[in-house]
């Protein structure tokens, strides 16, 4: 276990140095001066060079790239063009609303998608679970932003019960948190769900098959005590995996359902600083992304010695 | 076990029903896409001032936007803004997978580095890396495609790369090299036409994918050209008015949501038409 996992942890260093390279370079992308673009109609000549100083495009590629790595690996993403502020501290500030956002948004997907596969694939064929694979089948359909709305007009217009968009820390009140966080965290889950039921379904179809499963049932164990005692335990890689991938597809959502619902978090300072191309914080928080999912799914993968002893020898 | 071959087109449709259903949505929204000067009873950027904001109907079937063009013809051209960008990212993913897989899958060394760069990719969020992409290089159609393209190769590279492995060792391939059969020949006559029902599969989710990411892309404002008739440009510039005028929203929401509903149909249909066990959305 202790050399996969030292193995696995290695594989991620050139990954996250090829990501670093990437995000780098989609400066280097823009067509033009991005300076002169970022300086504006109005700006002189000094003002164009200040901003190529501080962008660092004076230098050349690899001198800038070992500065601007250099302050990665210190936690310094640099300063944002735009307001003058730290990017970390930019990301800071807006970090709990989307930590939020993500972790009620899967926890809503995995209450609903985990029950519904597992008896779907316990009562495989019948009304209930085409019903769930139609479900599932509507939620990878339905684009995250065309659920929100219908979400808010239903449960924030037609029937005033919730807030229609907005954000409340969670500092203000228990209550005021929720009730701006169900549409948004709802809305964001449920293509989620979808991709969970559907790995959990096939998952426990694959497992309910086995003979230690008809033992269990002929020992007469009760329902619950077969499918969640034995079954569930021996479906969890696949479903922790699809879990972990998820959560890492969250990422995306976020940016989408923040600017839906007008969530001040990390999402919504990306799609800002790229409108704006704000090129440091654009870089800071794409770079804070693909690390989240690099860790994300180093973490998946040593988990699976959690689930199956074998794995852990 | 089903496969293909194992029956007639009309008996995999009559046990698949997805394809015909999803099938036949997608290409009455294609028919629609290029008749859309015919069925679209107005043109979809004129002006009525005095209609601003008209709740639909019998004229106005979708009723109008905040500066009164006709919701309906708008959503009926973008739906050729859909079309294109899903048939585009598609072609050209599968097209540019199909061709990094196969290399990955034949020189060692190659694949290495290739697999990491992939990794490096998937680990970009794709809706970021698209709209980082466009905001830098400008909103337009070829942009927008070639974004979602970028984003999309990877998991088709990783698909086939996986079925090139796993056909690699199969005894027809060991036969054919046995026999003196050249790389390319064993590539283009015994592995590549093993691969198509998986790879048509995932053109139809990379399909659904590229019309969704093109919808949030506009959306978001770093799609399509503002101008543009495009279902996602349509939303975000009704959501301001969303709780005076929620049809400009839901309209083109709803078509959009049915394309994607289709085409996701349709690759289920197929997929469970073909079992290749490959293939996933992730």
């Amino acid at each position: 276990m202790l050399e996969y996992s030292l193995r696995r942890i290695a594989a991620t260093v050139p990954v996250l140095l090829l990501v670093a390279i990437m995000v780098f370079s989609l400066l280097y992308l823009a067509p033009g001066d991005p300076a002169a673009l970022l300086a504006g109609d109005q700006a002189s000549t000094e003002e164009i060079e200040r901003i190529r100083a501080s962008l660092g495009l004076d230098q050349s590629y690899l001198s800038r790239f070992a500065q601007w790595g250099g302050g990665v690996v210190r936690g310094d993403l640099g300063v944002s063009v735009f307001s003058g502020r730290a990017v970390t501290a930019l990301i800071a500030q807006r970090l709990e609303p989307t930590i939020a956002l993500t972790l009620m948004s899967l926890l809503f997907a995995v209450l609903i998608a985990v029950p519904l596969g597992i008896f779907a694939a316990w009562r495989a064929g019948s009304w209930i679970d085409r019903a769930a694979m139609g479900f599932a089948v509507l939620g990878f359909s339905v684009p995250v932003f065309v659920l929100s709305y219908c979400l808010i007009l239903l449960f924030a217009v037609e029937l005033p019960i919730l807030p229609v968009q907005g954000y409340k820390p969670i500092m203000d009140g228990i209550g005021p948190f929720l009730s701006h966080m169900i549409l948004p965290s709802f809305a964001l889950g449920v293509l989620n769900a979808a991709l969970i039921a559907r790995t959990t379904r096939a998952a426990m179809l694959e497992v309910l098959r086995q003979d230690y499963i008809r033992t269990a049932q002929a020992k007469g164990l009760s329902v619950l005590r077969v499918l969640f005692g034995h079954a569930l335990k021996n479906a969890a890689i696949p479903i922790v995996t699809i879990i972990g991938i998820s959560f890492t597809m969250l990422i995306s959502g976020v940016v989408v359902t923040e600017t839906v619902f007008n969530i001040p978090g990390v999402g919504r300072l990306t799609v800002d600083a790229i409108l704006r191309r704000d090129y440091p914080v654009i870089q800071g928080v794409i770079l804070l992304f693909s690390l989240a999912y690099v860790f994300l799914n180093l973490a998946i993968d040593l988990s699976y010695g959690l689930f199956d002893p074998r794995i852990r020898l | 076990m089903s496969g293909p071959g194992s029956g007639s087109g009309t008996g995999i449709i009559a046990r698949h029903p997805g394809i015909g259903i999803g099938a036949g949505l997608l290409a009455a929204m294609a028919l629609a896409a290029l008749a859309a000067p015919l069925i679209a009873p107005l043109d979809p950027q004129l002006i009525a001032p005095f209609d601003r904001l008209q709740a639909p109907d019998g004229h106005y079937w979708f009723g109008t936007d905040q500066i009164g063009r006709d919701v309906f013809s708008r959503t009926v051209y973008g739906a050729r803004v859909s079309m294109m960008v899903g048939c585009a990212v598609a072609v050209i993913s599968i097209l540019l997978g199909l061709l990094l897989g196969l290399v990955s899958g034949f020189v060692r060394w190659i694949d290495e580095v290739l697999m990491r760069v992939m990794d490096a990719l998937m680990a970009i969020p794709s809706i970021l890396l698209a709209i980082a992409l466009i905001a830098l290089t400008g909103p337009s159609l070829r942009n927008v495609i070639i974004a979602i393209t970028i984003a999309e190769v990877p998991r088709v590279t990783r698909l086939v790369r996986g079925l090139v492995i796993s056909l690699r060792d199969q005894l027809f391939v060991e036969a054919a090299k046995a026999a003196g059969t050249r790389v390319p020949v064993i590539l283009y006559r015994h592995i590549v036409p093993n691969m198509l029902p998986p790879l048509l599969v995932q053109a139809s989710y990379v399909f659904a994918a590229a019309v969704i990411t093109e919808a949030i892309l506009s959306f978001i404002g770093a799609g399509m050209p503002p101008e543009t008739s495009s279902w996602g440009n349509i939303i975000a510039e009704g959501r301001t008015v969303f709780q005076l005028a929620p049809h400009i929203v839901l309209f083109p929401s709803m078509v959009l949501s049915v394309m994607v509903l289709s085409v996701n149909v349709l690759g289920d249909g197929l997929r469970d038409a073909f079992d290749p066990r490959f293939v996933g959305r992730e």
